[in-house]
């Protein structure tokens, strides 16, 4: 009798000891949500293949003497940085999501440079010459800070200074939404140094830390 | 002796069935959810107790906009567009802002994210941003799917909540409402915070 007791407790017991892991590990999923589900982007600080390092042009780029119109509606010429380190970044007003955010990042990055902020400027030059008039992009780029330079011009100002950067800019109309349009723009943001040359370009995700350690390597 | 182990495993392995089969039915909501009643979009039948199990379960958390510049007054003077083939974009500049947060679907049903709508902007739609090589894109997207005990995450440089023609300029530290349609579980109303990032 005590032996068919034994064996069932034993049978029993293997089946208890699975129950419980099989409960821990359920229960578990449950609470947590899965690990693997969701939504993947293409976007990601982790890029495929490492770490993402700003790209150094070897040797540093002459850009054309190519003049655009800044927000006050005076030339400006790119090339002629007055001494300071220039970070460009090619976007549009109407974009709600990534320009608004390098704006923000540009905040960051100059706030942690501090003195060294000097030494810096920052440039957003448009990929959107149809809505991004000069005025459009003092409104823009002076809500986030007013030392920023918004750059605009005609479509054939704008197109060699983009084909410096190597830029793909198109737009995309939209029929079926009230958006109206998109364009496609840079990711990346360029940075002259202060002999005007093109030396780095920062790709998207550095974060604003990053970013700052970037420029540093060109200032005093 | 061994017929016996194996009727006391097979109990065993039957109340277990019995109480996972429980389990995986709850499908608990958490907290933060602000769940209107479930409405489901289009003709449909009333659904049974049996089918309202099944649902999706959907959260929403860390739900934020980011603030927006001060409307600019359409250009006037200084420079226009020289190309004459300007598109009247949607009012004034500065009229558009994005909001971001993430959906969590603990039922075991997936479900699709398919609009928004807000009284703060005239349109509310959902669109993704991709990285393509080196180069931003952005278009509208109809449906996002929500995988069953998943979640979306709305962020930046992906999808997120896109608003146009926005009545006022998003501030700091105030709160917007919007609400998300969902395939399954209907119209779910979120508050977001307003921030810089």
């Amino acid at each position: 009798m005590n032996r068919l007791v034994l064996q069932i407790a034993i049978g029993g017991g293997i089946m208890l000891v699975v129950l419980l892991a099989a409960l821990l590990f359920g229960t578990g999923t449950l609470m947590h949500g899965s690990k693997t589900g969701g939504h993947t982007t293409t976007v990601s600080p982790d890029a495929p293949g490492g770490v993402l390092k700003a790209h150094v042009y070897d040797p540093p780029r002459e850009l054309a003497d190519l003049a655009l119109t800044d927000q006050d509606g005076n030339p400006f010429r790119l090339g002629d940085t007055g001494g300071k380190v220039r970070v460009i970044y090619i976007g549009y007003t109407n974009c709600p999501d990534v320009c608004p955010m390098t704006m923000v990042n540009w905040k960051t990055v100059k706030k942690t440079l501090g003195p060294q902020a000097d030494q810096v400027s920052f440039v957003m030059v448009t990929a959107d010459p149809d809505h991004d008039t000069p005025d459009v992009m003092k409104n823009f780029v002076g809500a986030f800070d007013q030392s920023f330079i918004g750059l605009s011009g005609s479509k054939s100002e704008l197109s060699p200074v983009w084909d410096q950067f190597g830029a793909r800019i198109s737009r995309q109309e939209l029929p079926d939404s009230a958006a109206g349009y998109s364009v496609t723009h840079p990711s990346s943001m360029f940075v002259l140094a202060k002999d005007g040359r093109l030396t780095l370009k920062i790709p998207y995700g550095r974060t604003p830390a990053e970013i700052t350690e970037d420029l540093r390597g060109l200032l005093q | 002796m061994k017929r016996l182990m194996l009727v006391g495993g097979g109990v065993l392995l039957a109340i277990a069935a019995a109480f996972g089969g429980a389990a995986c039915g709850d499908d608990s909501t958490g907290s933060k959810t602000v769940t209107a009643p479930k409405t489901t979009p289009g003709a449909k039948s009333t659904p049974t107790v049996s089918t309202a199990m099944k649902e999706a379960a959907i959260l929403i958390d860390a739900a934020w906009a980011r603030s927006s510049p001060a409307m600019a007054t359409p250009a006037a003077g200084m420079a226009t567009p020289a190309s004459g083939m300007a598109t009247p974009a949607m009012g004034a500049s500065g009229d558009r802002g994005a909001a971001y947060m993430v959906i969590k679907n603990s039922g075991s049903t997936a479900d699709a994210l398919i609009g928004a709508t807000s009284d703060i902007a005239a349109k509310v739609e959902v669109h993704e941003t991709k990285l393509v090589g080196d180069t931003m894109t952005m278009s509208p997207v109809a449906r996002v799917e929500v995988p069953a005990k998943g979640q979306l995450e709305l962020k930046p440089g992906s999808y997120h909540i896109m608003f146009m023609g926005l009545k006022s300029p998003l501030k700091v530290g105030t709160k917007i409402i919007l609400n998300l349609t969902f395939e399954k579980a209907g119209t779910i109303p979120v508050q977001a915070e307003v921030r810089e990032q």
